[in-house]
C-alpha cells in the first residue's frame, strides 16, 4: 500500500535503519519475555518482530518492489537495564490479551500495572538473561520515493515490483560502538 | 513544572532518538516537498524533520487514538501539516490522489498484520 502513495514516476528507494539483531535474538527475547509477562505469547506470536533482522527486512522490501539503498545497523540504543527494558516494553508493546485482542483505554492502565509488578518480581533474573537482545527489536525503515535516476530516465512504475535478484553489494551494515 | 508527556514520550522515545536522528540526517530536505509519516506516533519524526528545516507538506497518521491526539498537539505549531487517525488503508481511502516524495515509517512494520501488504 505504501507504494501506491509514493510519488508517481519516482523510483521506490528505501534506506533502512535497522538493528544488528538476529532471528535467534528475537526468538530468545520473546521466549524470555513470555516467561516473565503473564499472557504474553512466545516468539511464534510475533513473527514480524523478526523483521529486525536486516536480511529479512531487505528481502521483504525488495520483494515488494523497493530498491534498498542501504541498511544501517544501529546498536547504540541503550537498553541494558531491566527497568529501562520494562519502560520500553510498557510504551512500545501493544498489550495483548490471550485471545489476541488489544487492551486499550482504562483497562490498559490496570493491565500495565499488573505487568509492571510481574516484571519487577522477575527483574533480577532478567538482568542476567537474554532479554537484553531487545535492542534487536528496535528498527525502523525510511522509504524514499525519489525522482527517476539516469539509469531509469523514464521513471519506474510504482506499481511494477522489482523482480531483480537481491543485490547485496551495495548494502552496508555499520555498527555504532 | 508539570511533565505533560505521555509515557511513550517520556520512557520510549529517548531510546528511539538515535534512530530518529539517523533517519532525519539521511534525508536530503532539498529534494522533497511532501512527506507521509506512516504510523507517526506522537510526531517525533515529523517534529525532528521540521526542526531540521523541512518546510514542505506533511501528512501524518496513526491508528491509536491517544497517539493521534498527542500528535495533533505536538505538531500544531507547524504549518501545512495534517493529522489523520486510522490505518494506512483508511488514509489511502480518504486521500486517494495524494502522493509523497518521502515516506517515513518508524517502528511500524513489526506491528502490522501483514507487512508485505503494508509495503
Amino acid at each position: 500500500m505504501l507504494r501506491s502513495v509514493a510519488r508517481v514516476g519516482g523510483q521506490l528507494r528505501a534506506t533502512v535503519l535497522g538493528a544488528a539483531g538476529t532471528v535467534e535474538g528475537f526468538d530468545a527475547f520473546w521466549e524470555s519475555a513470555a516467561s516473565i509477562v503473564p499472557g504474553l505469547a512466545g516468539p511464534d506470536a510475533y513473527p514480524h518482530h523478526r523483521l529486525g533482522d536486516p536480511a529479512r527486512l531487505r528481502s521483504l522490501l525488495q520483494g515488494c518492489g523497493w530498491v534498498v539503498d542501504d541498511i544501517v545497523a544501529v546498536t547504540s540504543v541503550r537498553m541494558c537495564e531491566a527497568e529501562e527494558l520494562w519502560r520500553w516494553l510498557w510504551g512500545a508493546l501493544p498489550l495483548l490479551r490471550e485471545d489476541g485482542t488489544y487492551v486499550q483505554g482504562p483497562e490498559r492502565s490496570a493491565a500495565e500495572a499488573d505487568i509492571e509488578t510481574a516484571f519487577f518480581e522477575r527483574a533480577e533474573g532478567v538482568r542476567n538473561g537474554t532479554m537484553f537482545t531487545i535492542r534487536s527489536l528496535a528498527h525502523m525503515a525510511i522509504a524514499v520515493a525519489g525522482p527517476a535516476t539516469e539509469s531509469d530516465p523514464t521513471g519506474s512504475d510504482p506499481a511494477a515490483p522489482d523482480r531483480a535478484e537481491p543485490d547485496t553489494s551495495n548494502v552496508t551494515a555499520r555498527k555504532e560502538p | 513544572m508539570i511533565d505533560e508527556r505521555i509515557p511513550y514520550e517520556r520512557d520510549v522515545l529517548p531510546f528511539m532518538r538515535p534512530f530518529t536522528d539517523r533517519l532525519v540526517a539521511s534525508v536530503d530536505l532539498t529534494t522533497i516537498s511532501s512527506m507521509l509519516d506512516h504510523g507517526a506516533g506522537t510526531g517525533e519524526v515529523v517534529c525532528q524533520l521540521r526542526k531540521a528545516g523541512y518546510r514542505g507538506r506533511v501528512s501524518a497518521f496513526d491508528p491509536n487514538d491517544s497517539m493521534a491526539s498527542r500528535l495533533r498537539t505536538n505538531i500544531v505549531a507547524y504549518p501545512d501539516t495534517t493529522v489523520f487517525q486510522g490505518l494506512l488503508s483508511d488514509f489511502i481511502e480518504a486521500h486517494p490522489s495524494q502522493r509523497f516524495d518521502l515516506i517515513t515509517s518508524q517502528i511500524v512494520l513489526p506491528f502490522v498484520d501483514d507487512p508485505e501488504r503494508e509495503l
